[in-house]
């Protein structure tokens, strides 16, 4: 989740790169929660593919508009807030076996590094904090627009999408390996307003 | 081969079951005659381990969640028990090194609970050592017969590992049946004729095992807090257990620790019953 963030900062980065003019010089934009899902994908026994996301979570992302190599993200993660719509089955990944939540009620992502791979898109590499291990992470980070908000001129959004993948067990996850998938999607839509 | 031990079955049961059986002949014959018998309670912590290993992994040099402490919790605590047995301190040095032990492990597990702790937060984890305490008392008085002592260990075991099922917890459930069925592998040595003595590498690193277990779930699961104290009745068997009459001799001897058993089973299953019902979110399958 914590990648995506900093992917959608990437994409921001991206944007700013596009959109040289409509966005000024390191600007500060925090993550629209109302508008920005963090979701992961995991394998289930071979079978399907497990949906979940996090519903608690807060973010920003700066870039300065010409740029991605200046950007940033922080994205922080509420664990306990983990949603598969499934109660008991969100209960069983806030134990210990999978987040951990009551001795790691949060994971967190902060952005390192932001290479372009295209006019609107890059790879955002950042430490990935979860269950207490900080790992590099690399996200592809799509920029999909930064414009005015159409019912409101007041307000500037970016929006991006991010992909990647984590494996669990580099965080110390590792309960049943082997049924559930080791390496754990993640897929970040986000927006952010400019401050 | 790997897939083979991925299997729950043979993490919780098979493997440390085997290594309980076959660490205590080992460390009794490596051990000499003298020696041997003092610390082959030592296999019980050793075949939990190595299901620990097979369930969770190897644990960080640094560990940062209290999974990966409590494999250190219970191989200092063997290796104390073992030093101990081995240069046969007297046991009021056990007791000490139980209950101070016991505090130790607690603070290192609740850290992150102190740092914001309210009242109910002290006086749970206050609970959570007199209960030790508890259990490491009742082992005390009937420690005359290893098996005595290790039933209600195995039953209370049992017990958590379901506890911790119904509580949500895979992993710790996993850990605490690895850890009644290394009791089980020492346990077959010793029945129906006990041999080896109930020292302080049964009561440091068996039974600190089992109280570590039950700090983790009750500090940082939705494991039922009233099962888990119910499972504490477990050790209040052996006293009921001496008034079944049973016939004289050597039989009578040998169906005590199954009458012991039998009647830790009784607050064992109770508590199941509560973790069942007090379960969060009962639906299976998913």
């Amino acid at each position: 989740m914590r990648t995506r963030s900093i992917i959608a900062g990437a994409a921001a980065l991206m944007a700013s790169t596009a959109l040289i003019g409509t966005a000024s010089a390191a600007d500060n934009y925090k993550i629209d929660a109302t508008h920005t899902n963090i979701i992961f994908i995991v394998d289930h026994l071979g079978f399907s593919n497990m949906i979940g996301q996090f519903q608690s979570f807060e973010g920003n992302f700066s870039f300065d508009g010409k740029s991605v190599e200046g950007a940033s993200v922080k994205l922080t993660i509420k664990t306990a807030s983990v949603d598969t719509d499934h109660e008991a089955r969100d209960k069983h990944l806030s134990s210990p076996d999978f987040f951990n939540v009551q001795e790691f009620p949060e994971m967190s992502f902060t952005s390192t590094k932001f290479e372009a791979t295209g006019d609107k898109t890059a790879k955002m590499t950042g430490d990935l904090t979860m269950l207490g291990v900080t790992k590099p992470v690399t996200l592809d980070v799509t920029f999909n627009k930064a414009d005015k908000f159409p019912m409101d001129p007041n307000v500037f959004i970016a929006g991006f999408s991010a992909k990647g993948t984590v494996n669990r067990q580099d965080f110390g996850m590792k309960y049943a390996a082997g049924a559930i998938g080791d390496n754990i999607g993640l897929w970040i839509e986000a927006e952010g307003h400019k401050q | 081969m790997a897939e083979f031990f991925t299997n729950p079955l043979v993490q919780s049961v098979l493997v440390p079951v085997a290594g309980g059986f076959i660490l205590t002949g080992a460390i009794r014959f490596a051990n000499g005659r003298a020696k041997g018998p003092l610390v082959a309670g030592a296999a019980v912590a050793l075949g939990f381990l190595v299901g620990y290993v097979l369930i969770v992994g190897l644990p960080p040099l640094t560990p940062v969640s209290n999974q990966q402490k409590l494999a250190y919790v219970v191989a200092g605590r063997l290796i104390i028990g073992f030093l101990m047995d081995f240069s046969r301190r007297p046991p009021f040095y056990r007791e000490l090194v139980y209950i101070v032990g016991a505090a130790a492990a607690l603070y290192w597990m609740a850290l992150p609970k102190i740092a914001g702790g309210t009242a109910w937060t002290y006086l749970s984890l206050v609970a959570l050592w007199i209960a030790a305490g508890l259990i490491g008392y009742r082992l005390e008085k009937s420690r005359a017969n290893v098996v005595n002592a290790c039933a209600p260990l195995l039953v209370a075991a049992l017990g958590l590992g379901l506890v911790a099922l119904f509580g949500r917890t895979g992993s710790y459930s996993q850990l605490a049946f690895s850890l009644a069925t290394a009791f089980g592998g020492f346990m077959l040595w010793n029945w129906p004729i006990a041999r080896y003595p109930f020292g302080a590498t049964l009561l440091l690193g068996g039974a600190g095992a089992l109280v570590t277990i039950a700090y983790a779930l009750a500090l940082y699961t939705e494991a039922s807090p009233y099962a888990l104290a119910m499972l504490l009745l477990c050790f209040f068997a052996e006293p009921v257990a001496r008034r079944i009459k049973l016939p004289a001799g050597k039989i009578g001897e040998a169906f005590r620790p199954v009458a012991v058993g039998a009647v830790a089973l009784i607050p064992a299953l109770a508590a199941v019953a509560v973790a069942y019902l007090t379960a969060p979110g009962q639906e299976a399958g998913y």
